[in-house]
């Protein structure tokens, strides 16, 4: 007999015994250990329940054939719809409630990422060798919402809604293209900076802007001492400032500066609004000639500035700047050190400021740089990037692990750190903070260049209006750019209350003292409109538009019923006074004669400055305007209303509280 | 039923006596490098018949159904790993069967056609495991077959042609991978079917044409020995390939996406030699004129031999010239596949196999 | 030779065969290899960062619930329920302390949540305190309730 004929037998059993084991590999999965414990979990919340509990064993899937996606999380997630695993652990808790997303509609790879085919945990979690879109971070999570809801997420995905907002507002958009969107201008123009900064100021900003103004967007693009002198020479080319020199009264000018709440825009120490820069040091930073046409007309200088023109005398602009200039210096600065880097500047070699301008792309937040013009994006396209392949993004020589190796990590510390991956990279860095950079990821995950199926897409959130208002209105509101603080028709900003229904609000009178003389109505805020120098025609024209335009036809159509109403009637207003004290406790938030709490808007002067159609109408449903108002609902009587009505709007010459 | 195998013909030493050897270990084994071959060919049907059922040859299913036979389906995993291991397996040792039967000269009268079958047979395995390679759908098989249509495309006068009818368009979509699925599961098995039974059929006639003197008093019974000691071999095979369906898996990676281009993008291991080569020169000279004459060459070998001595043992001294230049086709071939497999990176330059490889 | 050496001599070949097939694994599937690059240490760059939720002892109805008290709540009774919020100086009836235990303690959640939903007066107590109840959903209260007890946990 042969060898071959001798190991026959043995080689025979080998192949059977390694079959056994090929099946018994084969039938016993992980995902069954799963569901074992996942059973005897079950059977343990099931105790004292007369029917048995039914369990199979095996997989799980969903299949959406629109998505063309198969998941089978489910077969060892298995208690996600089952409430009372709420404190289970991992994988069998209960999934949180989202709204109408069932499963069998979405799956759950759509909104989650990994690999829904597969049913062990490495693989469906990923990233694994042959599927890198691994599951999300909790973190990123809210990207996908959009791919369904739309754009404007702001309640319902608020960390995907504020890295849609930071993205345009701190250039990003200005390097980097996303799917056809605009770019919004993010920084001044810098012509004729020569008139404008001190050199040697340019050169400190270039070299670290956050250590001027803590909040600015601008971000560090981390020069050499060299690069930014160069930098500084090119920008710097030009006249010096031109213009007679500044002389006037710093003792009125502070007052009239303070008067004019500069700080509800600016910051002076850093206490004040968050909308225009930090004025604590400016006169190192701008020579007085520069200043006085700012505080003159800012729109002359940059179109977009969101500054109003105050319309103060020129004397009084003298008085103010010459304030500024000996009160808003620099302190720390050393005088040698300036001179030094003005030295600098002075011998930079404005060619090489040139390159490293256009570089840099600094004309992605900056027009009007001379000699450079518009050169398109300078990053890749955004438009997918959300879903780019992982090969194609760099990590550099930093060992990450594998399983680390994911889109959004990379995404996350390239926002984080721009340069660090490699030496020599281009971005710079705005040093965002942990939040800051996860909500910029999630947006540009959110990026998918993708589309759900129709009866997928389901649009949530308000759109932004496209509100402009045309005419003497149209021009007024861009003079004194109210829209910076007040939004109206949807459209606008948020430091100030919502103008929309104003004409329907206010009383003639009471407007046009206003805004003349803007005094407080809400004593807990802390920014305060600022006086303009309205004119009276303008005062006018306001008023006639709030009154043709900005009204409601629900308050309007109150004007019938409240003439009927006897508002000055002594025993009404006792009664609404009884009201306003005992039963509903509204001096809990509103003040009157300065009594009461802080929270809500003093109510002293309202008979002067509320139409009584409003107040009816605002008692019977304070959210119908502001709906996220801090005033409670109360379910008043029409008497009720009428009573407090009158009370609110009366002289109060007989209040006894 | 009494049969006469080959190694209890030349047991007697009457093939070897007088003639001087080269190696004494080596002397005539044949390693039972056909009958691990056909072993092979048959897991590979085996388990073939398991993928068929739950394979679709559809673009936007196939990825997934391989998806599915990696997780869900029972035995789905070890099945396709077998499948794959066997295919490259088969591909290697049908070219260490011909260099085996090369170097013991076993292609003379009556062999002739047997060799030309047998290069046949080759071809054939290539052409199966290529059909195959599309199958999975993924990143490496799309860009595989676009490297090797792209050789075919470069064929003077015919090139294009054959390109599009290889392919049923001009690009490699769902017509490439119906084509594929078609050829590897239907046409293939049956050609080589039979082409093997003609092979085998072919040795056993051969063997008696060419010493009958040998039949002598050496008889074997089929069943028990000879069955026996086959089909330990072919045990042999099984567990070998089985522990490494268990312990390697198989390789996939992502779904193929034409817009996402492999840097570099390489042809499979058993054509990576032909890229290498093309690599070289001009595609007409490198890819087509220079392989094809090998082949021609290489195939027509029995029909232009001079020295007809030396048959039957291993490097024989006498056929010195034959085995020097097969031994250096044999280590060029395997040199490219190599070289081609470690030492080029992006833009198939390059790379020591330690060195890294730039992103862009 | 003996027995042993031939059987050696006969599986020398086998052995062979399976070195050189395992060859062919390497290069069937290593024919795509990118090695990993040798790394400097670069330490003055900040490294690499794998974001990860920051610690936070509340659950995520508790979170929801925090933070709908700091914007109607916390105005009158503190950030933390200490009572000293920014109008607490203006009421007549002190903002009940949600951080001190043993007062809380008289409380039921049922309590907590007629207070939230009937203002004071649902309790028995001053009007000073709004009732919410037409402007937060029951799940919203409930987010609340779970909140303010985990401010007397301190």
């Amino acid at each position: 007999m042969s060898f071959f004929q001798r190991i026959f037998p043995i080689l025979a059993l080998l192949s059977f015994l390694l079959l056994i084991g090929l099946v018994w590999k084969d039938y016993d999965r992980p995902y069954l250990e799963y569901q074992r414990k996942f059973k005897a979990l079950l059977d343990q919340k099931s105790t004292g329940s007369s029917k048995p509990v039914e369990f199979g064993f095996g997989y799980r899937q969903r299949w959406s054939k629109e998505l063309g996606r198969v998941d089978r999380c489910e077969t060892c997630h298995l208690g996600l719809d089952d409430p009372r695993f709420k404190d289970a652990p991992q994988p069998f808790t209960t999934h949180p409630v989202i709204a109408e997303h069932a499963y069998e509609k979405f799956g759950c790879t759509e909104c989650h990422g990994g690999q829904g085919m597969a049913t062990t945990v490495e693989d469906a979690h990923g990233p694994t060798e042959n599927w890198n879109k691994a599951l999300y971070h909790d973190n990123f999570m809210e990207n996908s919402c959009s791919l369904c809801h739309g754009e404007y997420l702001q309640a319902q995905a608020p960390v995907l809604f504020r890295g849609q907002t930071m993205f345009f507002e701190y250039g990003c958009r200005g390097c980097h293209k996303a799917d056809g969107k605009a770019r919004t201008v993010t920084g001044p123009p810098l012509d004729e900076m020569s008139k404008r900064v001190k050199s040697d100021w340019l050169y400190r900003w270039l070299m670290g802007p956050k250590d001027y103004w803590p909040q600015t967007k601008m971000p560090d693009a981390k020069f050499t001492s060299q690069e930014a002198a160069d930098v500084s020479a090119f920008l710097l080319q030009g006249p010096g400032p031109e213009g007679q020199a500044i002389s006037g009264d710093a003792g009125p000018g502070k007052t009239t500066l303070l008067e004019s709440r500069c700080t509800t825009c600016h910051t002076i120490e850093g206490k004040g609004g968050k909308t225009g820069p930090e004025l604590s040091k400016v006169a190192s930073k701008a020579y007085p000639e520069r200043l006085f046409k700012v505080v003159k007309d800012p729109h002359a200088l940059w179109s977009d500035s969101k500054m109003p023109i105050f319309g103060f005398a020129d004397k009084d602009i003298n008085d103010i700047v010459t304030f500024m200039s000996q009160e808003y210096m620099d302190l720390d600065l050393n005088e040698n050190e300036a001179a030094r880097q003005a030295q600098l500047v002075a011998s930079g070699s404005k060619e090489r400021g040139k390159e490293l301008a256009v570089k840099q792309g600094c004309v992605g937040c900056h027009s009007k740089i001379e000699g450079v013009k518009e050169i398109g994006e300078l990053g890749p396209d955004m438009a997918t990037f959300g879903v780019v392949h992982i090969s194609l993004l760099d990590f550099g020589d930093i060992k990450v692990p594998f399983k680390e190796r994911t889109v959004p990590n990379w995404i996350y510390n390239k926002i984080k750190s721009p340069r660090l991956f490699k030496e020599g990279l281009k971005m710079p860095d705005y040093y965002f903070s942990a939040e800051e950079a996860t909500a910029i990821t999630t947006y540009t995950l959110s990026l998918k260049g993708k589309e759900v199926p129709a009866s997928y897409t389901l649009p949530l959130g308000e759109r932004p209006s496209d509100y402009a208002p045309q005419g003497a209105f149209g021009k007024i509101v861009d003079k004194y750019r109210c829209l910076v603080c007040h939004k109206i028709n949807g459209k606008g900003g948020e430091v100030a209350n919502d103008l929309s229904q104003e004409g329907s609000r206010v009383q003639e009178a009471w407007i046009k003292k206003f805004m003349k003389a803007p005094d407080t109505i809400r004593p807990m805020l802390e920014e305060r409109m600022p006086p303009f120098k309205i004119l009276d025609p303008e005062n006018d024209a306001i008023f006639a538009y709030c009154r043709t335009t900005l009204v409601t036809d629900k308050v309007e159509d109150l004007t019938g019923p409240v003439d009927k109403m006897a508002l000055g009637d002594p025993q009404i207003i006792r009664d609404g006074e009884k009201l306003y004290f005992e039963k509903y406790g509204c001096n809990a938030c509103h003040q009157i004669n300065q009594k009461g709490g802080l929270v809500g808007p003093d109510l002293t002067e309202t008979g002067k400055r509320l139409r009584p159609e409003w107040v009816v109408y605002y008692l019977h449903d304070p959210k119908a305007f502001v709906k996220r108002s801090v005033e409670p609902v109360y379910a008043l009587t029409d008497k009720e209303i009428q009573a407090l009505t009158a009370f609110v709007l009366s002289s109060r010459s007989s209040v006894t509280h | 039923m009494a049969l006469h195998t080959r190694n209890e013909t030349f047991e007697n030493g009457s093939a070897t006596s007088g003639i001087p050897v080269v190696s004494k270990w080596l002397e005539d084994k044949t390693f039972g490098l056909g009958l691990i071959n056909i072993s092979l060919f048959v897991i590979l049907n085996v388990t073939g018949i398991l993928l068929m059922f739950y394979y679709a040859a559809d673009t936007d299913r196939a990825y997934q159904d391989i998806k599915d036979l990696q997780f869900v389906i029972t035995f789905g995993a070890i099945f396709r790993n077998m499948h794959r291991w066997s295919a490259y397996a088969m591909i290697a040792l049908v070219f260490l069967h011909m260099s085996r039967v090369f170097y013991m000269a076993e292609y003379r009268r009556p062999r002739q056609l047997n060799w030309v079958i047998g290069w046949c047979l080759f071809l054939c395995t290539l052409i199966a495991s290529l059909t195959g390679y599309l199958l999975p759908w993924d990143q490496k098989a799309y860009w595989g077959m676009t490297i090797m249509s792209n050789v075919m495309a470069s064929a003077p006068i015919i090139g294009e042609k054959l390109k599009y009818v290889v392919l049923g368009g001009n690009e490699i979509g769902q017509n490439a991978l119906s084509r594929a699925f078609d050829l590897h599961v239907k046409v293939m098995p049956l050609i080589m079917s039979f082409l093997i039974a003609l092979h085998v059929i072919r040795n056993r006639t051969d063997d008696l044409i060419a010493n009958p003197q040998l039949h002598g008093d050496a008889e074997v019974s089929v069943w028990p020995d000879i069955i026996c000691r086959e089909l330990s071999k072919f045990f042999i095979i099984l567990i070998i390939i089985m522990v490494a369906a268990i312990l390697f898996g198989a390789p996939l990676e992502e779904e193929a996406n034409p817009s996402v281009t492999p840097i570099p993008a390489k042809a499979p291991w058993f054509f990576l030699g032909l890229q290498e080569l093309l690599s070289w020169g001009a595609p007409f000279w490198f890819a087509i004129v220079i392989p094809n004459m090998v082949l021609l060459f290489a195939i027509i070998v029995p029909y232009i031999e001079r020295g007809q001595t030396g048959g039957g043992v291993w490097l024989h001294p006498s056929r010195r010239l034959q085995n020097i230049l097969f031994t250096a086709f044999v280590t060029v071939a395997i040199g490219l596949i190599i070289l081609g497999a470690f030492f080029r990176g992006p833009g198939w330059r390059f790379y020591w196999p330690w060195e890294s490889w730039p992103l862009h | 030779m003996t027995k042993e050496t031939s059987m050696l001599l006969r599986l020398g070949p086998t052995l062979t065969l399976f070195a050189a097939l395992s060859l062919f694994f390497l290069t069937a599937t290593g024919s795509s290899i990118a090695v990993a690059a040798s790394s400097e240490e670069r330490a003055q760059l900040p490294l690499f960062e794998v974001p990860h939720k920051p610690e936070s002892t509340l659950t995520a109805s508790e979170q929801r619930g925090a933070n709908l008290y700091a914007y109607y709540c916390a105005v009158c009774h503190g950030k933390n329920g200490e009572g000293d919020g920014f109008n607490s100086s203006q009421l007549s009836t002190p903002p009940a302390k949600h951080d001190d235990a043993t007062f809380m303690s008289t409380f039921s959640d049922v309590d907590v949540a007629k207070a939230i939903k009937g203002g004071g007066p649902a309790l028995g107590r001053s009007t000073d305190m709004p009732p919410w109840g037409r402007v937060l959903t029951d799940r919203e209260v409930s987010d609340l309730v779970a909140f303010v007890r985990t401010l007397s946990k301190q």
